[in-house]
């Protein structure tokens, strides 16, 4: 058997965790989904930070604004998992600007795809070929990425941080949730639109806790499935988005919402392809630049990488910028003007900073 | 017999460094890492390319002794 090709004699403890992990994905997706969350947005890292921006009044969008417990869920179930597996390792100092920025950049790309990696596949599983051309250029960017990662590029070397540094993320979502939970009036909540729908807050917070405890364990990355095999020709952690896809489109087949073609409307998305490639291009190298995907960068930051959480707070704040600046896509519609601008600035700029660095790497 | 020191870096850096190092012919490979991602993202590569893999761990830092089968 050619090597990179998958093999069901060489499964490892680490294949099995990452597809229990995929399952577990597919399974919250889908039920999310049926008990509230919008069409093909079971799980969408991109989508419910913007919401959650909108929440604490960051962007005034009306439709998108809910405290989604899902992302506090990821960051808390990883914390305690780190905990428990004696993984939880306080870091930082790498390159934060430079995070920030880049964070800021995948989000944009993502919101105007209308959607995170783990999105696309959700909407892929859904039957919505529109996620496909985001696939190609999600593929494309990673590509991109790897080139550079060869040619030595590197945000450099963190540091060992106090343990009060790396109990900031997960301190933060304990802190949501005790303000929403006792002073709700301090956040806005949709009354129409995706912000509007949602699944009960319990299910979601157990869910998501599950997620990322799982994801933590696995070390599911959906940028990093592909990079890898760019790399080094390996399949382990392509089994998770791989797993996500196959279980979702089964699980989408039999509860009939399964909806094949490029009819996006009715399921926040858009057929404006060469956008949805260019976008998702930006959101796959900039994942490459910051070692992993949102979903990642979310699980990092619960096991007290403070790098990631600033990359948390880059996607955080480009969300906002999305929907101040109306860059974000227009379901149904497409990418905006100011969206297009956004994004071919967006891949310039990554481009730069990954020449740039490689460039005076390979100098060293 | 070349030394590798990746205690810092990000995925996947530090394989990226050992493959470096066997693209280069290398045949015993010493590596200090602090990561447990990066552990098991070198041995995976060490297992592709026919090297065993001795690890040993102090202080929370993982010495891996890397040998061509």
């Amino acid at each position: 058997m050619p090597k990179g090709r998958f093999n069901m004699r060489k499964m490892t403890k680490s294949h099995v965790m990452l597809a229990v992990t995929g399952i577990a994905v597919a399974v919250a997706a889908f039920l999310l989904t049926r008990w509230g969350n919008p069409k093909n947005m079971g799980f969408c890292i991109a989508c419910f930070i913007r919401d959650i921006a909108g929440a604490m009044k960051f962007h005034s969008a009306a439709p998108v604004q809910y405290l989604r417990p899902e992302i506090l869920g990821i960051v808390l179930g990883s914390f305690v998992m780190s905990l428990v597996r004696n993984e939880f390792k306080p870091r930082g100092g790498s390159a934060p600007a430079l995070r920030f920025l880049i964070g800021a950049g995948v989000m944009i790309g993502a919101l105007v795809f209308l959607g995170c990696p783990l999105r696309m596949i959700i909407r892929l599983a859904g039957g919505d070929l529109n996620a496909l051309v985001g696939f190609a250029g999600f593929a494309l960017g990673i590509g991109f990425g790897s080139f550079f990662l060869n040619q030595g590029f590197s945000l450099g070397k963190s540091d060992s941080k106090p343990a009060v540094e790396g109990a900031v993320a997960p301190a933060v979502q304990v802190g949501l949730i005790i303000l929403v939970a006792s002073a709700s009036s301090l956040f806005v909540f949709s009354q129409k639109g995706p912000g509007s729908m949602h699944a009960p807050v319990y299910a979601a917070l157990i869910a998501a806790l599950i997620v990322g405890a799982l994801s933590q364990m696995s070390r599911i990355c959906c940028a990093g499935g592909i990079r890898d095999i760019y790399l080094t020709r390996d399949l382990t952690l392509f089994v998770a988005p791989f797993t996500i896809f196959v279980v979702l489109t089964i699980l989408n087949l039999i509860g009939k919402s399964y909806n094949f073609g490029f009819a996006g409307a009715e399921s926040v998305a858009h057929s404006d392809h060469l956008w949805n490639l260019l976008s998702m291009f930006a959101v796959g190298l900039g994942s490459i630049m910051l070692g992993g995907c949102p979903l990642r960068q979310l699980v990092l930051a619960g096991e007290g990488n403070s790098d990631s959480f600033i990359t948390c707070i880059g996607m955080f704040v480009g969300a906002a910028i999305s929907h101040n600046f109306g860059l974000a896509g227009v379901a149904g519609q497409g990418a905006t003007s100011n969206g297009k601008v956004a994004v071919c600035v967006i891949i310039a700029f990554f481009a730069c900073v990954a020449a740039l660095i490689s460039h005076k790497n390979r100098r060293a | 017999m070349r030394k590798l020191d990746v205690c810092g870096l990000n995925c996947p850096e530090p394989m990226l460094m050992v493959k470096r190092a066997i693209g280069d012919g290398e045949k015993e490979i010493e590596v200090l890492s602090d990561a447990v991602v990066a552990v098991e993202n070198i041995t995976r590569l060490c297992g592709k390319m026919g090297y065993s893999v001795v690890k040993s761990e102090k202080d929370g830092k993982f010495e891996l002794q890397l040998r061509k089968n």
